[in-house]
């Protein structure tokens, strides 16, 4: 029965929105001085409402939500930058946490001097930042340049500098907020294997972020925030189910704004399976076509035109465009939710048809048992000769999918396809 | 392999430390913490001097020409032109003590106070115990007064001036010195966040207190019946007590201990009310 390494209890986080700005001395007074007359409230604003739950040692989390649901919140005060309002946090060992690389670096300072620094700052002693020191400037790679003033390093060298101060020296529980975005991909591969090794390590991992994709990848298990509550916890897939819900239903905008004002952008967030252009609509119009409608339809609900799916059942996407002449194509993608293009066709694309002029539907079947289940995009794009995009909306339309079974045969990992696999297995000897 | 790792975990289990994050801590506790990152602290030390010498080659030459100057236009304009008197040792000696104290109080007082404001991308960012950022800043002055001291031992050998047994009061009145400085620097510090224009008046008030401290001129021209303002200013007793311990010809009032446990006591509680503020300071910027 493993330990707990971190244990919330209740809490709650609130922001004064009014204090939030610096005043001077004199626009105080004179404020004060207004507010008996006036009775101003100050404005409350809770960044985080009665979040309890409970990190297991060796465990790695990651906590998602959309922006403003209050996660870095979350990881400042478990950081300790911030305390809670009302709650407890009670963590088991030594904890670091970068929110931002680089931050507790001095210009001025060697490579070698930012390391003894910022090791004291996430709380280690000189001889153990010692023990580590070879390790790492291996890491980071910056043997040559560690007594140059960091000053002189490119951004590069001070993110790298910075991952392996925090991945070398070993604290039991480790905070990260999204920052392995960056840099190039040997170095994202580099912090990733770390990641997996400080894992494997039975160290406790704490990810911060919005790309679901990454999180996915060395979370055992995620916590869903919204509005500064905790919707959800449990498995990557399921919770990434959720969350992919939960930004599609994203009352904001619905609501925001009135229908006229709604840009074209921002009525494609919602679950959408059709849509029918305007004739004045230019964009969407190339020397070959026109387009008129897309729509993406299941065979047996055609006039349904419900944008819910079921994964065993085929998908069709028709495209109702007029054809004038020529051989510039008209074709879709279909993107995950985290905007992965996962696959798409063409009109003229490795076939061999001629068209006349007139209104056409083209209709592409997508076979059963090839999206799993989620949340996926349908763009279109417009090419030229050389099948370069001349014109591409990538989030037309919005579909789910949804397996009537219960997917607990799935790994834990969110993926976006499951085509049926041939399986066998043979004895040998 | 794998399985060493997790027996050597789990040996390590017993010695963790649990720690709760509440919206309360103690003033002992939060003392404890501080004193758990003195390495950090001297790290900033030292950065702070390499930064502020290594950034100009000038550094350490201006940092001999600043006390050398003051020392002569003060023995000039005071000593031989106003003739200012002393309560016993030679005017420059007399002067330049005052000044060393004094010097290194207002830069104590200049340096913590806007410790805060300088690093807030560090309060924001990562977590230690911010109360090391204005302490560390005051270390970090120290090294100036080593050099006025240095400086000092010279203009004492020149005069022929010996010190007296009393030397062995001299750390008390130092550590009395940073106190006064890194209780005020301490105070601003932390009130610079909510009204950031309150360091604007610092340099100001720095100017115009040097004029109602005994720096230039001895205790002895406050008439007998003002002489309790004298006592209500600590940084009289420290310069005082400065030149009574070291050169053992100026006298040294009692008088002034009642001013010294006040500032002690102005410490505790700022030390409290920086513990206090800590973590709005993280939201406010």
């Amino acid at each position: 029965m493993p330990n707990i390494a971190i244990q919330l209890n209740n809490i709650s986080k609130k922001f004064d929105i009014r204090s939030e700005r610096m005043i001077s001395v004199k626009d105080s007074i004179y404020n004060r001085f207004l507010e008996r007359f006036k009775n101003k409230t100050r404005k409350e604003f809770w960044a985080l409402k009665d979040i309890s739950f409970e990190i297991m040692e060796g465990e790695s989390v990651g906590i998602i939500g959309m922006n403003g649901a209050g996660k870095t919140t979350l990881l400042k005060i478990l950081s300790d930058i911030l305390r809670p309002t009302s709650g407890e946090v009670r963590i088991r060992g030594q904890l670091a946490a970068i929110l931002e690389i680089g931050v507790g670096f001095h210009q001025e300072l060697s490579g070698r001097e930012n390391i003894f620094l910022y090791g004291k700052m996430l709380g280690f002693s000189n001889s153990q930042i010692r023990s580590k020191f070879d390790e790492i400037v291996e890491f980071s790679e910056i043997t040559d340049f560690i007594d140059t003033p960091i000053k002189h390093y490119s951004s590069g060298m001070i993110m790298r500098l910075g991952f392996a101060i925090i991945a070398s020296l070993e604290t039991d529980i480790i905070l990260l907020d999204e920052m392995l975005a960056v840099g190039d991909v040997h170095f994202r591969t580099k912090c990733l294997n770390k990641i997996i090794e400080m894992k494997n390590n039975n160290r406790t991992i704490v990810i911060v972020g919005h790309d679901m994709n990454q999180i996915s990848n060395y979370c055992d298990k995620l916590f869903l925030l919204d509005k500064g509550k905790l919707i959800d916890s449990g498995q990557p897939k399921v919770i990434i189910n959720k969350y992919q819900q939960l930004i599609i239903n994203f009352e904001d905008w619905k609501e925001s704004r009135s229908h006229k004002q709604q840009s074209f952008i921002e009525t494609q967030k919602k679950l959408k399976a059709s849509i029918i252009f305007d004739h004045r609509d230019i964009h969407l119009k190339s020397a070959s076509f026109r387009l008129i409608a897309v729509d993406i339809i299941a065979p047996d609900m055609i006039n349904t035109l419900s944008p819910k799916f079921l994964i065993n059942k085929e998908i069709l996407v028709r495209i109702k465009a007029e054809y004038f002449s020529g051989k510039l194509d008209i074709g879709f993608i279909i993107s995950d939710m985290m905007n992965n293009r996962l696959f798409g066709d063409g009109v003229f694309k490795d076939k061999e048809i001629v068209l006349s002029e007139g209104i056409y539907d083209f209709i592409w079947t997508i076979p059963p048992n090839v999206l799993n289940e989620g949340v996926f995009k349908l763009g279109i794009m417009l090419l030229d000769e050389k099948n370069n995009p001349v014109y591409s909306m990538m989030e037309l339309l919005t579909f789910m999918t949804i397996d009537r079974k219960n997917p607990i045969d799935d790994f834990g990992l969110y993926v976006p396809m499951k085509p049926q696999i041939e399986f066998s297995c043979k004895a040998i000897d | 392999m794998l399985k060493k790792n997790v027996s050597d975990h789990d040996a390590g289990v017993a010695t963790k430390e649990i720690v709760t994050i509440s919206s309360r801590i103690s003033i002992i506790q939060y003392v404890r913490k501080c004193l758990q990152y003195n390495e950090l602290t001297w790290a900033l030390v030292k950065k702070d001097l390499k930064v502020k010498y290594s950034q100009t080659k000038l550094g350490l030459l201006l940092s001999l020409l600043q006390p050398l100057v003051s020392l002569f236009l003060f023995s000039f304009f005071f000593g031989n032109l106003m003739k200012l008197g002393t309560d016993g040792s030679p005017y420059p000696v007399f002067v330049f003590i005052g000044l060393t104290s004094w010097y290194s109080f207002s830069y104590i007082v200049a340096y913590a106070s806007s410790s805060l404001i300088e690093s807030n991308y560090l309060i924001k960012k990562v977590y230690f115990p911010k109360l090391i950022l204005p302490v560390s800043k005051a270390l970090s002055s120290l090294l100036e007064f080593i050099i006025w001291m240095t400086i000092l031992v010279v203009l004492m050998i020149f005069y022929g001036i010996q010190p007296s047994y009393r030397l062995v009061f001299f750390p008390l009145f130092l550590i009395m010195n940073i106190l006064t400085g890194l209780t005020i620097g301490i105070w601003l510090s932390a009130l610079s966040f909510r009204k950031r224009d309150i360091l604007h008046i610092v340099p100001y008030m720095a100017g115009l207190t040097i004029i109602v401290t005994p720096v230039f001129y001895p205790n002895s021209i406050i008439p007998e019946h003002l002489s309790f303002l004298l006592y209500c200013n600590p940084m009289a007793g420290i310069i005082q007590g400065f030149r009574w311990c070291i050169t053992g010809m100026d006298p040294f009032s009692l008088n002034f201990l009642p001013g010294f446990l006040f500032v002690i006591l102005l410490f505790v509680l700022s030390i409290w009310y920086f513990k206090n503020v800590e973590y709005k300071m993280a939201e406010q910027l």
